[in-house]
């Protein structure tokens, strides 16, 4: 049974409908997962440490997919498409996780921002544009030439967020994405996030730190495979 | 003289050295035993560099570092290890076993040999990190905050009179924080002294520790939050 | 040196060099093979100096290789022996120094191509018709070896640190200790590359689609110069002045 999916009208762009899920037959992560997440809603996250949360998006952006291995029941849509079977769903949905170590590729810091847009095969004006822009908003301009992996954790953190705040995308989504930042830069995020958030860009928000979802439509708790409103 | 301290501080990372900009330009910093401190400043001012500093894994350009009233470029490495035990932002560089008895024996195993009085302490130190649950449980399979409270374990092996806990709640739920600042305060309140670097500000208010914010420079003042 | 080379000028001469100490005859042309490299290295700015003192250690396993090489070799000029025991011919000298000079070689070449960023390297490589993924999984490799080097003195470090004084140890449990140490890295690298390669899908990377770039190569007159000068040298250390 497809939904009828378009932009317009008030079908939920993430749909996840009694999703269980474990990575072996011992241990159910997932139990049951119901989440209906508008366009344009930007939604937070929490729940104690290794229940599911990253398992939970990384199911959602499709990375967990193509590991054979897993077992799964139910349905997780995104525009009303299954996404075991949705083609370069990496176009529609972006993620950005928590240790920079592991996702930093370039040994310059301009490199490592624009290295998603070029994967959007953007335009060179709209590169130099962006690039700009998002090391202007995020306070790192000074950090334009500096080699990213010789930066502290919270500035490594800043590049590879920049990487994915400049690019076109309909759903964003961030595990612990600035768990290192200082708080001033905080809420130079926050505020680009909010921007982007009015701009109609739907954001998926995992973090520990409630001063993060002050901005956020609606918590959902992940709590022993149960995912609940509320915080 | 104070247990760590550090003169008159000049350093440069190779990179700054070529633009002729100074992370730390003149660093001053006491630091008394069985003190609680916290460092705090913004990101690449320099907090993870000082602690490196005081272990003696990078040299300062100009000035000394003491610990314990001896210069730390006097000490080999594993004396240094013996009084300072430093908890990695990613503990698992400092896990190399998958059994949590073998990881804290490692270094006895390896060293002096692994006594009576040392197979009591491991028994302790698992009581007091609450690692009984866990104690057949393979390393890798372990959560964060268990792993943390394992690297944990294996400091506390070695007696030490202080610690350096370098961003230990990123990563962990407020559960898991709540658990590790119980830790914390038990070590502390048997007389090792902290030296906690993070930017969890809630974290932090709800410790026994004085405050020192580095600035542009190395500038160390003390300040409250 | 203030004139910035193309990498493809870089990745040039290298293939040049590396060949050319495939077929070079003997030990005088191979000597030309490396002033010819260090006059490259020069015009490059790679720092020759700091480079030498880089491999310093490794320069002692030659002394030994020269040693091994007069021991085997049915060489008829002795210079350094014990009775009929020969340590050190001409021969083995020659054939010793060949092959560190090939070695050497091979390292400048390597700083040489490293002089270039990463990011430069692999727009060189795309605009010579190499496939971009191709050019940033070599990237990669490349880029992680000082990460991995730096990981390895961390973990080291780490296990002096839990008072463990490695000096005494005998060397059999040393040898188990430092097993040991590559518990830690192995899982982080295996985890680390899986990592990476997911979060570069998670930042639009689609292997074989199209992709634009921030960067554009345009060789200079330099670049044209230098290539034409690599190809004469070539042809005369290797043809004329055999």
């Amino acid at each position: 049974m497809e939904n009828e999916y378009t932009s317009n009208n008030e079908q939920s762009i993430i749909s996840i409908q009694n999703f269980s899920f474990a990575f072996n037959k011992n241990r159910e992560i997932l139990k049951k997962i119901n989440l209906q997440i508008k366009k344009g809603e930007w939604i937070g996250i929490c729940g104690p440490s290794g229940e599911g949360k990253t398992t939970l998006i990384r199911l959602i952006n499709g990375s967990l997919f193509s590991d054979e291995k897993i077992c799964y029941s139910g349905s997780i849509k995104v525009m009303g498409k299954n996404v075991k079977e949705f083609d370069n769903l990496n176009r529609t949905i972006a993620t950005v996780y928590q240790n920079p170590d592991n996702q930093i590729i370039f040994t310059n810091v301009v490199d490592e921002i624009v290295f998603g847009m070029e994967n959007f095969n953007s335009s060179k004006g709209k590169m130099e544009e962006r690039v700009q822009q998002v090391m202007n908003r995020l306070n790192i301009k000074h950090l334009c030439d500096r080699n990213p992996n010789y930066l502290s954790g919270g500035e490594k953190q800043l590049v590879v967020l920049a990487s994915v705040l400049c690019l076109d995308i309909a759903v964003l989504v961030l595990d612990e994405a600035f768990s290192y930042v200082d708080l001033d830069r905080k809420n130079l995020i926050l505020a680009y996030l909010k921007e982007l958030n009015q701009q109609g860009v739907t954001i998926i928000m995992i973090d520990h730190m409630i001063e993060h979802f002050k901005m956020v439509d609606r918590i959902y708790t992940l709590n022993n495979g149960i995912i609940l409103e509320g915080a | 003289m104070a247990f760590i301290e550090l003169e008159n501080i000049e350093y440069s990372t190779k990179k700054r050295k070529l633009n002729k900009e100074k992370l730390f330009n003149g660093l001053d910093l006491k630091i008394e035993n069985n003190a609680f401190v916290t460092i705090i400043g913004d990101n690449g001012i320099g907090k993870t560099t000082l602690s490196k500093l005081i272990i003696g894994e990078i040299n300062p350009d100009k000035g000394s570092v003491f610990l314990n009233g001896q210069e730390v470029k006097a000490y080999e490495r594993f004396e240094i290890g013996k009084m300072i035990g430093y908890l990695f932002q990613n503990e698992e560089l400092q896990l190399f076993c998958n059994k949590i008895e073998e990881e804290l024996l490692f270094s006895y195993e390896f060293g002096e040999g692994i006594t009576e009085e040392i197979h009591t302490r491991f028994n302790n130190i698992i009581k007091e990190l609450s690692l009984e649950k866990v104690l057949k449980t393979p390393i890798n399979k372990l959560s964060k905050g268990e792993k943390k409270r394992v690297a944990i374990g294996t400091i506390l092996m070695n007696t030490p009179k202080f610690i350096i806990l370098d961003e230990p709640t990123v990563g962990l739920d407020a559960k898991l924080i709540d658990d590790f600042r119980n830790i914390i305060l038990k070590i502390y309140q048997q007389g090792i002294g902290i030296l906690l670097i993070s930017h969890d500000m809630s974290f932090i208010k709800s410790l026994p520790t004085k405050i020192y914010k580095i600035s542009t420079g190395g500038i160390v003042n003390e300040c409250n939050i | 040196m203030s004139v910035t080379f193309d990498p493809r000028t870089k990745i040039f001469s290298v293939v040049v060099l590396s060949g050319m100490v495939l077929l070079s005859p003997n030990l005088m042309n191979q000597l030309m093979i490396m002033i010819m490299t260090i006059l490259l290295c020069l015009m490059f700015g790679v720092n020759i100096f700091i480079l030498l003192k880089k491999i310093k250690k490794f320069l002692v396993l030659f002394l030994g290789i020269i040693v091994i090489q007069s021991i085997f070799t049915n060489g008829q000029t002795d210079l350094v022996f014990i009775g009929s025991f020969t340590i050190l011919s001409v021969e083995g000298l020659q054939l010793g120094i060949n092959y560190m000079l090939r070695v050497l070689v091979i390292v400048f070449c390597g700083a040489i191509v490293s002089s270039s960023s990463m990011r430069n390297t692999m727009q060189g490589m795309v605009q010579l018709g190499l496939p971009y993924e191709f050019a940033l999984m070599t990237s990669i490799g490349v880029r992680f070896l000082p990460i991995l080097m730096d990981e390895i003195k961390q973990t080291y470090m780490a296990m002096e640190l839990r008072g463990i004084n490695i000096k005494k140890i005998p060397l059999r449990r040393r040898i188990e200790l430092i097993g040991r140490l590559f518990v830690p890295i192995v899982n982080a690298t295996l985890v680390r590359a899986k990592k990476l390669s997911e979060s570069t899908e998670m930042r639009g990377y689609i292997i074989g689609e199209v992709r634009s770039s921030y960067y554009r190569l345009r060789f200079k007159g330099c670049d044209i110069i230098l290539g034409l000068s690599i190809i004469i040298m070539a042809f005369l250390i290797l043809f004329i002045i055999r």
